[in-house]
């Protein structure tokens, strides 16, 4: 075969020198508040996760903040596939409750060590209420996007879709479905330190029940600056309710995500 | 430690030569090593498309072991850019094989015996690959542009085929050694040339897959052989 040109030993000799400035490996951060990610945790680790987020009051009367703190570990089962279990509990002014247990799994169609620009990944969900104020239990799914590596602008869009049932639950409400909509940009600063803008979005086509927590539809845009160090990592941000657009959205809706690698 | 490097362009698409590797003496004299084998020549200038062959890297009593049976973190594994490498745990225990290169940087997860995967690498340079239960496993992934490589035998030979015809550099690469000047060969044309490098004192030590020392989860027999400071035995 007939050679091409080559980059001449310069190139060489820089992508040598490159090679010496190790970066370090990264697990299952994720660079969102709301959108989902591609990143998933290695094969055989396991990383303990916690959400401390609030959605904040709508500018409608009959509803309140509420406080959610969700936690639990997060498996790296395979090389494509990582399973969270985690509880949320919710607090509000007048209450604190056991609110859900959930089983999360995130698979990539692609190995989690593919170098392909784009990679996609299927999320699914399912939601058990225990004491939900909405009285829904609820199966997510999600179609999940990304280009480009961590290490680069990466970009990621997140479709999805939540179906509510009544499952385990008294309530005789029907069944109801709501989509989500998310997507995010992020780069990073430094080798640990980087930035993410995103937006997202909650409908609900048809008319939903009125025993909802909160009246959809809801639509936000947001930043966050993420950190990593060794076995630690955090992502923090604010969305803001783009309440001009849609008057039920809240105006509000931090989140902090932590998660330490065991 | 110093490489010599003497090369002949002998053939039409062939380069020969012989590398020296050779060791600095307590008084700063070179003195030749009893091994020449293991360092990687390889010939730069053009890009050439990889191979359909995926080299193997075996995990095997706790070391990298390659294809031809070589292992030691001395050892290198020449490749050219965008061919896969193969790493399978042929050992009886878990391993985490991992790179932090920004060349190539991958994280395999805990692969038990008999599990495999591979890795593709796209851009060329230094891979150094570790794996984060057994901190003395580590061995280095050369990306090169092309095809035009050899590896030294014991005596220092070397034979680099199919070489497109023209000049082209030639360059000598080995872990923990400066590199030597590179050498203009021509293909088909007598071009001997001789070059020394002294290497610096090997640094086996490297930090885990999340950039922290191995000390906090040393494998168990490093804990056997390796007794808490004051305990007095092994």
């Amino acid at each position: 075969m007939a050679p091409r040109p080559g980059p001449g030993p310069l190139v060489a000799a820089l992508a040598v020198a490159v090679a010496l400035h190790a970066g370090e490996a990264r697990a299952g951060i994720r660079p969102f508040l709301w959108t989902w990610d591609t990143q998933t945790v290695p094969q055989g680790d396991v990383e303990l996760e916690q959400w401390l987020w609030v959605r904040g009051k709508p500018a409608i009367p009959g509803y309140s903040a509420a406080y959610w703190i969700w936690w639990g570990p997060v498996l790296g089962v395979t090389d494509r596939l990582e399973v969270a279990l985690p509880f949320q509990t919710v607090g509000t002014s007048g209450a604190f409750f056991l609110e859900s247990f959930e089983v999360d799994a995130r698979y990539r169609i692609f190995p989690r060590n593919d170098d392909g620009k784009l990679q996609p990944l299927i999320r699914a969900a399912f939601h058990q209420a225990i004491r939900s104020p909405d009285l829904y239990s609820r199966v997510d799914v999600n179609a999940v996007l990304s280009y480009g590596a961590l290490s680069e602008l990466h970009a990621t869009v997140d479709l999805g879709v939540k179906v509510l049932i009544p499952f385990l639950n008294s309530s005789s409400t029907p069944a109801h479905v709501q989509l989500t909509y998310a997507a995010g940009v992020s780069y990073p600063f430094t080798e640990e330190l980087h930035g993410g803008l995103e937006v997202f979005g909650e409908v609900a086509p048809g008319t939903p029940p009125p025993s909802l927590a909160v009246p959809l539809p809801h639509h936000f845009v947001g930043g966050s600056v993420g950190f990593q160090r060794g076995r630690i990592w955090v992502t923090a941000g604010l969305l803001v309710g783009l309440t001009a657009l849609e008057p039920k959205t809240p105006q509000f809706m931090p989140r902090l995500i932590w998660a330490v690698a065991l | 430690m110093a490489l010599s490097l003497s090369a002949v362009a002998a053939a039409q698409e062939t380069v020969r030569g012989k590398v020296q590797v050779v060791t600095r003496g307590e008084g700063g004299q070179l003195v030749p090593a009893p091994d020449s084998s293991g360092v990687v020549v390889y010939l730069t200038g053009f890009d050439q498309d990889p191979p359909d062959e995926v080299p193997v890297v075996r995990q095997k009593f706790k070391s990298f072991v390659l294809a031809d049976g070589r292992g030691g973190a001395f050892r290198a594994l020449p490749i050219t850019k965008n061919q896969s490498v193969d790493f399978v745990n042929d050992d009886v225990e878990l391993h985490n094989v991992f790179s932090t290169s920004k060349i190539r940087e991958f994280d395999l997860g805990k692969k038990g015996p008999k599990d495999r995967e591979k890795i593709r690498f796209s851009k060329m340079g230094v891979v150094d690959v570790y794996c984060d239960i057994h901190e003395q496993m580590q061995m280095t992934i050369l990306v090169l542009p092309n095809r035009a490589f050899a590896v030294s035998g014991k005596d220092g030979s070397f034979e680099i085929k199919d070489v497109p015809a023209g000049m082209h550099e030639l360059r000598a690469w080995m872990r923990w050694a400066e590199l030597p000047n590179p050498v203009k060969v021509t293909a088909g044309q007598a071009a001997p040339a001789a070059l020394q490098v002294v290497q610096a004192k090997p640094d086996e030590q490297h930090k885990d897959k999340r950039g922290q020392s191995y000390a906090s989860h040393k494998d168990a027999y490093q804990k056997l052989v390796q007794p808490k400071p004051g305990s007095g035995t092994p």
